[in-house]
């Protein structure tokens, strides 16, 4: 069945089977990797993307559920090569180790901030729970994720 | 010392390629013509296959082929073994006819697509005749294991250890504790690709390996090719923890490829990882100490059992590797060890973080906490009298533990925690409530690589390019914990150019020396010397060519910013790639060194850690409210991926202690919880703030003064968590994981022991 929906951006129409899952589809037809798959189960946050701007697990969500809507994946949130404030941070913070767990990361850091631009410490806990980092003990990743919510609300955009 | 790059928070080499979603993993890698391959694994825990049915599978169209004991070769091997001649038991085959284990390899199908693969292998039919499953190491004892495998399915070591026990003098005191199966959930699942070449009978594999020679020995002695032929690439890995250490999809996906002769992916999915790959081991353990009335150790005696499950692979090495660290911490004057491994009809036990120096520590510091307790003394005091002082010798093998600072460990951490302050803040606290605090800490050692065990050696080849940047080419193998850009910090510290200059890929065997692989938390203190002096040596190199371009004496250069300058006439200089192109054009000799490097130490970086843990006692659960980890590093190369190893080894430890365990059903063998879902790990929000220490006494001969930290920080965060639960419930808790069932069932005993008592 044909599907019509955004991807990072741009509007892409394909034909896709509905029950396909949405990593799947953006790894193999789209050649976007960027989205890892670690569990497969919606436990571990490693293929986070955003669907219309909210962090979703893209191994839950299935091809059928895009008619529409936007999806963003990491490979969507650099522009022309600059790296986005998260990611920036990331690497700065030296919250990127083996970086399996990174792009999900940063996607669901970006869902928070799009969600609340100035979050405290335990809410950045709470919204990184669905993530598993396993080397990192996660403390560069919060303070990643605090200096770049400080830096997007100096710029004023989230 | 001020260094331009050495000791300096640089973000990993690749961390910009890692947050845009650039860089590939071997998931990520598509080869035109790539087949999917899928394992068809047992659904018993033991069992013949009476007859195999795979017409099914093989009539679905876009499947190219059935792989099965039937028609792959038969040769034995441990997956374990990284050369040839090392010892360890043989045990295993590609496909197994006689299954061990509940997820143990029948056959695997190899298909166009992933989906087609797994749905051809649901059309496979095995005639299992069931066996009675041995699943635990008392079953499995009472028959020595025998028909589980015909040899080694018990593996008794001879008994190591010094001195006599039983003429030690003193008070006796005896500890157990017992630890569970623990999967490493390295973020990245296993994955391999291999591609074959009839025409040229040409492999190459690529893998997320710690050992790509370890691979290509595997492969060439299982599929009888020549070693020249075989080429392994190890790809980004996303975390191993032990995990990727041992041979497990390169063989299987090198044989399908061979078959087909096409490119074939082997990916596993997270249960497959939990199931098919190894696990941490179940681990048994009685200690007796003797203690003199100033409560110094005049003699241990300790006895362990692993699990080594449904093959023994690197079990035995793993049980003599406990006894060695045994004396690496305590002055203890008689030891005495015993061990053994034994197979069982459950997934298989392999590497996984330390090599059996956490084990080491769970005992013997859990042993002296409870100690401590028995005693009414304080634990860091009762460790004061007995660590072995600075440069000791480990009395097991026999080599100088270095600088070895556990005193500077204990009194720092002491100091750094409020140790005493807190103790006494508990003494205070309202026992009658809902949640109590306690704190407790542990001490302990590592290595910091093989010696004086052989086959600690290091080859590298350092040359520059014209434009003055630098090459290096080492058998590396990065964990994903940043070991490359250290390595490149260090080539750029020498030579004073930037690390970006510095390109240094991950071991392939078309390039590298022989080298073992990363095991033993060797990399920094070995590869990392033998980088810094190729480096020094290099530096040589142009500091003789520079003298002839600058008409000077090469001792009267400096360097600086990838440049050579007269020392007394900074204006006379020139810079490293006009020497490059002056060496070029003089064309006699090449910028390129090549250098091994044999360790002719160890030492053993100390650490101590500190919790303090809350536990509701209503339901068990326990929560960590602050914890510091110092550690002696003898040079952090780069704080801030040193604090990154502590940060994971606390993750790791606080599931080991509070909430990982691969549970398996006690009639069936069967995994009840080999997914995420039902398998926790700690998460962020289970995180308080991390305390992190650096001791900094260099060591004589590591980079920099570098030892190893990756595997030392995690040795003592299991006994430290368990001590401040034991604190704050007056408990003595030793048998893991602490869950809420277990922590409940122990308050619940304790009730009733008080009520017994007053009636
Ligand atoms: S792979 Fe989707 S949440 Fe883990
Ligand atoms: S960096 Fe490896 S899992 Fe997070």
């Amino acid at each position: 069945m044909i599907i019509n929906f955004v991807l990072n951006g741009r509007p892409v129409s394909r034909d896709l089977l509905p029950q396909r899952r949405l990593i799947d589809v953006l790894r193999e037809d789209f050649c976007l990797t960027g989205a890892k798959e670690s569990c497969g189960e919606g436990e571990c946050g490693a293929c986070t993307v955003l669907l219309d701007g909210r962090a979703v697990h893209s191994c839950l969500v299935l091809a059928g559920q895009l008619e529409g809507h936007a999806v963003t994946t990491i490979e969507g949130m650099a522009e022309n090569g600059e790296l986005d404030v998260i990611q920036n941070a990331f690497v700065e913070h030296v919250a990127i180790q083996c970086g399996f767990c990174t792009p999900g990361m940063i996607m669901s850091a970006k869902g928070l901030l799009l969600q609340n631009p100035d979050p405290s410490e335990e809410e950045i806990r709470i919204a990184l729970s669905g993530n598993i980092c396993r080397c990192s003990g996660y403390a560069q990743i919060v303070a990643a994720v605090q200096d770049a919510a400080k830096r997007l609300r100096e710029v004023g955009k989230a | 010392m001020d260094y331009q790059y050495i000791g300096k928070d640089i973000p990993v080499n690749d961390s910009r390629a890692k947050a845009c979603g650039q860089l590939l993993y071997a998931a990520d890698l598509h080869l035109s013509g790539m087949l999917y391959m899928k394992l068809f694994l047992s659904p018993v825990a033991h069992g013949i296959v009476r007859s195999l049915d795979v017409s099914k599978a093989l009539a679905l169209p876009g499947v190219v082929t059935v792989l099965s004991y039937e028609n792959t070769p038969d040769v034995t091997y441990n997956r374990g073994r990284v050369r040839a001649t090392e010892e360890a038991p043989d045990q295993e085959t590609l496909f197994s006819r006689h299954v061990r284990f509940v997820g143990d390899r029948i056959a695997a199908v190899v298909a166009e697509t992933p989906e087609l693969a797994q749905k051809a292998v649901s059309l496979i039919q095995a005639d299992i005749q069931p066996l009675l499953p041995l699943l635990t190491p008392d079953q499995a004892l009472a028959q020595d294991a025998r028909s589980i495998h015909e040899k080694d399915g018990v593996v008794r070591l001879p008994q190591i250890g010094y001195g006599d026990y039983a003429s030690a003098q003193g008070e006796e005191f005896s500890h157990h504790t017992s630890s569970q199966r623990v999967s490493h959930i390295a973020m990245e699942p296993h994955c391999t690709v291999a591609d074959y070449k009839p025409a040229s009978d040409r492999m190459t594999v690529w893998t997320a390996t710690q050992s790509v020679f370890g691979a290509r020995s595997a492969i060439a002695s299982i599929l009888g090719m020549p070693m020249s032929h075989i080429r392994v690439i190890k790809t980004p890995m996303g975390g191993s923890f032990g995990c990727k250490q041992e041979m497990v999809l390169e063989p299987l996906a090198a044989c399908a490829a061979k078959m087909t002769g096409r490119p074939v992916m082997l990916r596993f999915s997270r249960s497959e990882v939990m199931l098919c790959t190894m696990l941490k081991h179940p681990l048994d353990s009685h200690i007796k100490v003797k203690f003199s009335p100033q409560r110094t150790i005049t003699g241990l005696q300790l006895s362990c059992r692993l699990d080594a499950g449904a093959y023994q692979t690197v079990s035995p090495d793993y049980a003599d590797a406990i006894s060695k660290k045994l004396s690496w911490v305590y002055n203890i004057p008689n030891v005495e060890y015993h061990a053994v491994s034994v197979c069982t009809n459950t997934p298989v036990s392999g590497s996984y973080r330390g090599w059996g120096g956490p084990e080491c520590a769970l005992i013997m510091e859990n042993m002296m906490n409870a100690a401590a307790r028995r005693f009414v003394m304080d634990p860091i005091e009762l460790r004061l009298r007995n660590i072995l002082p600075p440069y000791a010798t480990s009395r097991i093998n026999n080599f100088s533990l270095g600088n070895l600072p556990l005193e500077d460990a204990l009194l720092l951490g002491r100091d750094r925690f409020g140790w005493e302050a807190r103790k006494e803040r508990l003494a205070r606290q309202d026992r009658s409530g809902r949640y109590l605090r306690g704190i407790g800490m542990a001490l302990a050692t590592h290595t910091s690589g093989y010696f004086p065990r052989r086959g600690d050696w290091g080859t590298v080849v350092v040359k520059m390019e014209e434009d003055g940047s630098v090459h290096v080419n080492c058998n590396v193998h990065d964990h994903g914990c940043g070991e490359v850009i250290v390595f490149r910090s260090i080539v750029a510290e020498v030579l004073s150019i930037s690390p970006d200059l510095v390109d240094l890929p991950e071991g392939d065997t078309a390039y590298n020396a022989l080298d073992n692989g990363c095991y033993t938390s060797r990399s920094i203190y070995v590869l990392g010397r033998a980088i810094l002096d190729a480096s020094n040596l290099l530096l040589e190199q142009l500091k003789r060519n520079g003298s002839q371009l600058l008409g000077c004496r090469p001792e009267d250069l400096s360097h600086r910013d990838g440049a050579l300058f007269v020392t007394k006439q900074p204006q006379r200089r020139c810079t490293y790639s006009q020497i490059a192109y002056y060496v070029a054009d003089k064309g006699t000799e090449a910028l390129f060194v090549s250098h091994t490097h044999v360790p002719i130490s160890n030492p053993g970086p100390a650490a101590a850690h500190f919790a303090e843990v809350e536990v509701d006692t209503y339901t068990g659960l326990c929560r960590l409210v602050d914890y510091l980890a110092v550690h002696d590093v003898g040079k952090a190369l780069n704080p801030a991926l040193c604090r990154g190893q502590v940060g994971s080894a606390l993750q790791q430890g606080l599931g080991l202690v509070f909430c990982e365990e691969l549970k398996l059903d006690p009639k069936t063998g069967r995994a009840m919880n080999a997914d995420m879902q039902h398998y926790h790990v700690a998460r962020a929000c289970d995180f308080s703030k991390i305390d992190t220490l650096f001791i900094e006494k260099p060591d004589e001969e590591g980079p920099f003064g570098a030892k190893s930290v990756g595997e030392a920080c995690y040795v003592p965060v299991a006994p430290a968590l368990i001590a401040a639960v034991n604190n704050a419930l007056e408990l003595e808790l030793s048998d893991l994981p602490l869950d809420p069932p277990r922590i409940l069932a122990a308050l619940a005993r304790k009730e009733r022991e008080k009520e017994a008592v007053t009636p």
